[in-house]
């Protein structure tokens, strides 16, 4: 037998969580049908399903069904709850027709008796009962392996035909057993939807929704006369569309009918063979104008003959005078939809009183949403939801709602990464009033860490919790450990100090980010004491971020004067820090990094030449990534001999801007021949490298034209390459800007050679009108040199958009110019979200400065 | 291809054309699309969405198509967790809890991460501030402590009534 798994519904399924679990069929050859032993067994016929997938898709969702099968040519679905082999495979008369089944296993039960969730938890095979364990199906034993029916169909002498003729939900057609629950005949009914009753006589009027037509049934019939359509679906005039509401109007002697899917209300006298048009389109068309319906349903008339109809796509109440095709909303508000007094969800039901006042119904369908809790949210995602609230909200308030919210707190998933910080975004790094009150954390502390403390992984602190976290030492399972937003010389402290905190570096610590606050002392004299603290502290670290992780910091780590004479050889693979200058990147590189193959260096200062000494070989570096923040004049004298030893390297990201004298720009063949080719292995290179040449006397270079530059990355396996020249010919320099695609750096320089290109790491440019340009994650602007023109152009909200505008450095005399000395409108202007403003002086507050800056 | 439609199946029925390109913001349909090289005529049921809701979603993708791809997810990447909703998506989110509910389960079952993280973060800012009575009140949740467990609870965060 062919055995193939329909991997697809996997996929459909696994990412379903009211559904979580999947279904796997195997499918028979072509040609093949099922049989089922019990007639009952085939529940459901679908036609007009397009695709054999399509079939067992709906088998899967439906968790009754185990078996189906398809027959391509009539499109015909048919679902068995039976399985497989309490049926036969027939051979079929059709050679399109194949079967799909599930196939019983042990394995589809391996969860029973294990404990579940009755909120949540959802199984095909298992229920899950109320004392939390997996069990059976109602209906159903479990036999030590698998559950099975508690009654095992005993099998009946009658043949199969003769069992579907007896069977009165059954249809024979010839070949096949088909059910039949509703009919089309006199006495039958397929949806039946609404009714009205002539009260003189008695008489019932019923909408026969799937049947198309309206029926009449006099007192005490047992069948009916059809007195509108029952032509088919459709739109002509002899035909209803899936009528639903309906109204008598014995004014008239005639029925108001609502069609569904032609999306218009008709009037059909009785006795009368078609209709006339009273509301909506009378070809079908569905819309939101007054003239139009979307998928009505119900329908009253008053006295007047007015007609009401309750619109319910369009969530609204139509309101049409009698005799007019126009409308009037008298209720809810078109095409939005809500639970307030305003609005509507979904009406479907109407109905008047005698003062002329309606009630309305609202849908109360699978297709509404206003039903659904909070607690209808599987765990996953109320997982997501507790990661973004800080520590406080979580323990402070979530605990105590409800028994769910108690269990996923403490539950170990969610401790695993615990953020004892109000830090959990960069903005509330400037948010003075985000300090926790000491009181909570010592209480959250002292009541709640006890009983959680060994189901911590990762653990994120600033200074004010580490003074709790690190008061006893049960982080058994703890790796991972962020130290952030410290003064440098608390940090110290703790090092070297806190007896607990030294030992879970010493023997657990594997993953470390340290992050140190911003300090206004003179950074070039900052001294090495924390970092190599750490490297002696931590005896299993292997990846270390250090004052990078948020760019926003400026603390630097300079190694000058520093020895590495003593320590013993790291254990570091990954190191991102944040140095000083490039001399402290060469002297890291002489320390005892054995085993470092991944290194992110960002280098803030330059103007430091040192003698290239050391020149053995880095093997194992194999990511190498070297951001220079200012200009870099020692390229050729330290950063190319650097770079040559890392002759293993896999990956290298540059972002340079380099000033050169005497020489030309750098290019593609200049990459290449200085260190490209020494790195054999290279798979990545991307890179931002600035070249300004400049000369002092008149003794001048040509330097390479635009053209040259884009010819000089062919054939030595660069990535996309975007360059751009700036070359004066009568003053004595040029600027060249070479940098692959997309771009991939998070600073850009803009000056009048921006040349565009796909920034998508950085800024997103998207032209929403022909004037106004959004750069949503734009965080840092500095305008301190630019034109007045370029200014006004960023600061200007007709202009740009900057939604996330937190540090703006500008001169203080084209600040006063653009806000015309805080006299413009404040709301001109993209300050709403500044957290620091930076004029380069000291200058008097204005009273209305607060308009302009709300958050400073 | 630009301007390319598939056909989207709400589970009440309505069929939906869909730029491709805006589809396949959601890893689910991109991945049916691409690993099961569906047919351009086949319409794609979802069968866990109604239209409404389905609705809001193309909305927000056609919004958001041009995004750049969210940053992945690692230690050094802590942008991830911001909070800031953009005022576009606040006024689109501002809907009743069920239909946020409802978008959220749709992002989940079509995997559009950022369509997920914005309303999980719009859930979220509900709940910040609030006491736990607060957020009973907010979410119509039900206490169901027995009074054993609420006294011990009460006894384990009795601090949480002096804030």
């Amino acid at each position: 037998m062919l055995i193939i798994t329909i991997t697809f519904l996997k996929l459909l399924i696994l990412v379903t969580h009211q559904q979580q679990y999947k279904v796997r069929f195997q499918l028979t050859p072509f040609g093949i049908e099922f049989q089922n032993d019990n007639i009952n067994d085939l529940y459901s016929n679908r036609l007009n399903v397009p695709s054999i997938t399509r079939c067992a898709m709906i088998c899967s969702t439906e968790k009754i069904c185990q078996t189906f099968d398809y027959d391509a040519s009539s499109h015909v679905c048919r679902l068995f709850s039976s399985w497989a082999d309490q049926g036969t495979f027939v051979p079929s008369t059709s050679s399109t027709s194949r079967v799909g089944y599930v196939q019983q296993t042990t394995e589809l039960y391996s969860l029973y008796q294990k404990s579940c969730n009755i909120s949540h938890d959802i199984n095909r095979y298992l229920s899950c009962t109320n004392n939390g364990l997996w069990s059976c199906q109602t209906g159903q034993v479990y036999n030590g392996t698998i559950c099975q029916e508690e009654n095992i169909y005993s099998y009946t002498t009658v043949s199969y035909e003769q069992q579907c003729r007896q069977n009165q939900t059954m249809q024979w057609n010839g070949t096949h057993c088909l059910s039949s629950v509703n009919g089309s005949s006199n006495n039958q009914l397929n949806f039946p939807f609404d009714l009205a009753r002539d009260p003189n006589s008695g008489t019932l009027y019923i909408s026969d929704s799937w049947n198309h037509r309206v029926m009449s049934y006099i007192v005490n019939a047992s069948s009916g006369t059809v007195v509108a359509g029952g032509n088919g679906p459709g739109t002509s005039n002899t035909q209803l569309n899936y009528p639903i509401g309906i109204y008598l109007d014995l004014s008239s002697n005639s029925l108001f009918i609502v069609n569904y899917n032609s999306n218009n209300v008709v009037r059909w006298v009785l006795g009368a063979s078609s209709w006339t048009i009273i509301a909506g389109s009378s070809s079908g068309i569905n819309g939101t104008s007054s003239t139009l319906l979307y998928r009505p349903i119900g329908i009253t008339v008053d006295s007047m003959g007015n007609v009401y109809v309750a619109d319910a796509y369009n969530h609204r109440i139509q309101f049409f005078l009698a005799g007019s095709l126009n409308g009037t909303t008298i209720a809810g508000v078109t095409g939005i939809f809500g639970t307030d007094s305003f609005h509507f969800n979904y009406p479907y039901a109407l109905a008047l009183d005698s003062q002329l006042n309606f009630r309305s119904e609202v849908e109360d369908g699978a297709s509404i949403s206003n039903r659904m809790n909070i607690l209808d949210l599987p765990n996953e995602i109320l997982f997501i939801i507790f990661q973004k609230l800080n520590m406080i909200d979580v323990f402070y308030s979530c605990i105590k709602v409800n028994r769910r919210f108690n269990r996923l707190v403490l539950d170990s998933f969610f401790l695993r990464d615990l953020n004892m910080t109000t830090i959990n975004d960069i903005n509330s790094l400037y948010d003075q009033t985000s300090s926790t009150d000491p009181k909570v954390l010592s209480r959250i502390c002292e009541k709640i860490l006890p009983r959680i403390y060994d189901q911590t992984y990762k653990l994120t602190v600033n200074e004010y919790s580490a003074k709790y976290m690190f008061l006893a030492s049960n982080y058994l399972k703890l790796y991972s450990l962020s130290l952030i937003n410290f003064q440098k010389e608390i940090l110290h402290q703790y090092l070297t100090d806190n007896l607990i905190l030294r030992d879970l570096l010493t023997n657990q610590i594997t993953h470390l980010n340290i992050d140190i606050k911003n300090t206004t002392e003179n950074r070039f004299k900052i001294g090495p004491e924390i970092f190599p603290k750490i490297l002696s502290l931590c005896k299993n670290l292997t990846v270390l971020n250090f004052c990078d992780m948020f760019s926003e910091r400026n603390f630097v780590v300079s190694l000058t004067d520093f020895s590495w004479n003593h320590c013993i050889p790291s254990t570091l693979i990954k190191l991102r820090i944040q140095l000083s200058t490039l001399a402290d990147c060469l002297h890291l590189l002489d320390g005892p990094f054995v085993c470092l193959s991944t290194l992110i260096i960002t280098v803030t200062f330059t103007f430091h030449t040192t003698e290239y000494k050391n020149p053995t070989k880095i093997p194992k570096l194999k990511y190498f990534s070297l951001t220079a923040l200012n200009r870099v004049e020692d390229y050729d004298d330290l950063i190319v001999p650097l770079l040559r030893r890392m002759i293993n390297l896999e990956e290298l990201k540059l972002y340079l801007s380099v000033d050169r004298s005497y020489s030309n720009y750098i290019d593609g063949i200049q990459l290449y021949d200085q260190f490209l080719i020494y790195m054999t292995q290279l798979k990545n290179f991307t890179f931002y490298i600035k070249t300004e040449i400049s000369f002092m006397d008149d003794i001048k270079f040509e330097l390479q034209s635009n053209e040259e530059i884009q010819h000089s990355f062919i054939g030595r396996g660069y990535p996309l390459v975007a360059s751009y020249v700036n070359s004066n010919p009568f003053a004595l320099d040029g600027a060249c800007y070479i940098y692959s695609l997309p771009y991939d750096f998070e600073y850009f320089k803009v000056d009048n050679s921006f040349q565009g290109g796909a920034f998508h790491k950085v800024r997103q440019f998207i032209s929403r009108q022909l004037t106004l340009i959004t750069f949503p994650h734009l965080k840092f602007l500095d305008v301190k040199y630019a034109h007045v023109n370029y200014v006004a152009r960023f600061l200007l909200k007709k202009s740009m958009h900057l939604p996330r505008l937190s540090n703006l450095s500008i001169e203080y005399e084209l600040l006063m110019l653009i806000t015309n000395n805080f006299t413009n409108d404040p709301t001109y202007f993209n300050f709403d979200k500044l957290k620091s403003l930076d004029v380069g002086q000291s200058f008097v507050r204005p009273k209305n400065f607060h308009q302009y800056f709300p958050l400073l | 291809m630009a301007g390319h439609k598939i056909k989207l199946q709400s589970n009440d029925g309505d069929i939906f054309d869909v730029e491709v390109e805006i589809a396949k913001l959601s890893i689910t349909i991109k991945t049916m699309l691409e690993d099961l090289s569906m047919n351009e005529e086949e319409i794609i049921p979802l069968p866990n969405i109604n239209s409404a809701i389905f609705k809001k979603v193309i909305q927000w993708t056609t919004h958001h198509k041009d995004d750049p791809p969210l940053p992945p997810e690692d230690d050094e990447n802590r942008e991830k967790n911001t909070n800031d909703i953009s005022s576009w998506d606040q006024e689109f989110l501002k809907v009743d809890q069920g239909t946020l509910f409802e978008l959220i389960l749709a992002a989940n079952y079509l995997d559009i991460k950022g369509l997920l993280d914005v309303t999980c973060t719009s859930v979220a800012n509900m709940i910040k501030g609030k006491t736990s009575e607060e957020i009973r009140q907010t979410f119509n949740i039900k206490n169901d402590f027995t009074p054993q467990e609420e006294e011990q609870i009460k006894k384990e965060n009795e601090w949480c009534e002096n804030k």
